[in-house]
Formats: structure tokens, C-alpha cells, sequence
């Protein structure tokens, strides 16, 4: 009885031991250099959830605003479609066409004040920068 | 008849159809960027993304002239292929990613220029040839 026991802990050590050398193997693939590692600081984080995570996340109900980004998917892109969605990002600010119109004619408290686009603007040109240096 | 003076009176309102420039230094195919599409780009997007516009008969006759000079307009903002070399880093990586999925999508060259210019149409191997390039100078620039 004994011996099974501790036969059976030994068998459980080893299954343990592999499967965390997998999801570490795992985690390495994930950054071997084809994703960068995106920051969000806090501030541009409460911007993200506030003016474009209702389209822009799988909470959004439309699929183009889907097709065209979703937050949650940038660390995920590789380096080159991570800048382009970055360079997206600033354009649209730049512009002031996001939020759009008739979401900000529905839902005033979804438009986003030139300080805050501003913000979000230099975190994402730093951000892509730091990709591209 | 009516129609007819109409048609002569708009003549009159200025269209301000963008100009052309002879010397385009930044130009994409001239720095050897696009060797393997400078055809296809030429003949598909020249027209509307470039300084080097190819001005068909109507370019100078209202109405055509007022869209022409809009969509010119419009697509030099966009994508302006002989100032390619002017572009930053980033936006040349946006750029290439729109031009994939515009020509992916059907959405350019626009239905309205291609019921014109039959030479601008793509055919899926040529919209694969495009895509093929936006991903090889990507990873050239990222490089």
C-alpha cells in the first residue's frame, strides 16, 4: 500500500514537471520575437474601456468595428500587423473619426475629449516606435 | 436643348482637378520597391494614388470632372505612391496593410474607375501578386 502510494506520487511529480515545462515552452513561442510585448498603463487602459471597448472587443455588436480592431487581440498580432493597427489607431485619432458620430449622437459619454485622444495618440505612437526601434 | 445648356453653363464652374508633378523622387517603383507589381500598380492605382495621373478626354468636362477631381483628391490623401519614400516607417506597414485588404475585398480599384479603365481590373492571381508584395516589403521594413 505504501509503496503504490509512493509510486503514484512519483508518477503525479513527473506528470507535473512536464506539463510546466509545456506551458513554459508554450509561453517562449509566444515571445520568440514575432509578437512584442504591448504595454497598456492604467491611464490609457480606463481610455480603452471607456470610449472604444463597447465596439472594439468581443462585447461590441458590430462586425466591421470588429474586422477593423479588437484590444484584446493586439498582443497577440505579430510585430508588423501589431504597428499597422497602431498606425490605424493614431490615424483615426488624428482625424477625430472614432468614436463615430452616430455613437457619440446615442451615447454622448462615449466621445473622447482632445486631451484623452491625445494621450492614447502618444501612447501609441511610442508604442509602435518602440516596435519598429 | 435645355440639357445642352446646362451642360455648357456647368463648363463654366471650376472643377480645380489636382495637378500633376514631373518629378517625383519618392516615388515607390522609382526607389525599387515595386518591381514586381509596378505594372499593376500603374495601371490600377496610378490614376488616383500618384501624382503621374493618366487625364482621360473627360478630365476637363462637368461633371466628370468635379468626381475626378474628387476622387484624385481623396486618394493622394490616402495613398500617394509617388511620395512613397516620404512616409514614415509606420505608416508605410499601415499602408501596406490597407492596400492588402482593399484589393482583397474587391473595394479598390473603385467600381466606378474599373466601368472606365478595363486595363485596371484585377484578376485573384493579380490580386495575389499584390498581396504577395505588401508581405515581402513589410517584412523588408521590419527588417
Amino acid at each position: 500500500m505504501k509503496a503504490s502510494l509512493k509510486i503514484a506520487g512519483l508518477i503525479l511529480i513527473v506528470i507535473a514537471l512536464f506539463v510546466r515545462a509545456k506551458v513554459v515552452e508554450r509561453h517562449e513561442s509566444l515571445n520568440d520575437g514575432k509578437q512584442a510585448v504591448i504595454e497598456f498603463p492604467a491611464e490609457i487602459k480606463t481610455i480603452i474601456d471607456n470610449k472604444c471597448y463597447g465596439c472594439h472587443s468581443i462585447k461590441g455588436e458590430s462586425d466591421d468595428a470588429k474586422a477593423a480592431l479588437m484590444w484584446d487581440s493586439i498582443p497577440s498580432y505579430e510585430k508588423a500587423k501589431q504597428v499597422a493597427r497602431l498606425d490605424k489607431i493614431i490615424e483615426v485619432l488624428t482625424e477625430g473619426t472614432m468614436p463615430p458620430k452616430e455613437v457619440i449622437e446615442k451615447w454622448p459619454e462615449a466621445k473622447i475629449s482632445e486631451a484623452e485622444a491625445r494621450v492614447l495618440k502618444t501612447w501609441a505612437e511610442k508604442t509602435a516606435d518602440e516596435i519598429l526601434n | 436643348m435645355a440639357l445642352a445648356g446646362i451642360l455648357v453653363i456647368l463648363q463654366f464652374i471650376p472643377s480645380a482637378v489636382p495637378e500633376n508633378s514631373a518629378v517625383n523622387n519618392g516615388d515607390i517603383i522609382l526607389n525599387g520597391n515595386a518591381e514586381q507589381v509596378a505594372d499593376l500598380l500603374k495601371d490600377a492605382c496610378y490614376d488616383c494614388h500618384s501624382n503621374q495621373v493618366d487625364f482621360p478626354w473627360y478630365a476637363k468636362v462637368a461633371p466628370a470632372s468635379w468626381l475626378l477631381a474628387r476622387d484624385i483628391k481623396k486618394g493622394r490623401e490616402h495613398l500617394n505612391f509617388s511620395e512613397w519614400e516620404d512616409y514614415s516607417k509606420r505608416n508605410k506597414i499601415g499602408k501596406l496593410e490597407s492596400i492588402q485588404e482593399e484589393v482583397t475585398s474587391g473595394a479598390m480599384p473603385l467600381k466606378v474607375y474599373t466601368l472606365m479603365h478595363k486595363e485596371a481590373r484585377l484578376s485573384t492571381a493579380q490580386v495575389e501578386v499584390i498581396k504577395a508584395w505588401t508581405e515581402e516589403l513589410t517584412n523588408r521594413i521590419m527588417e
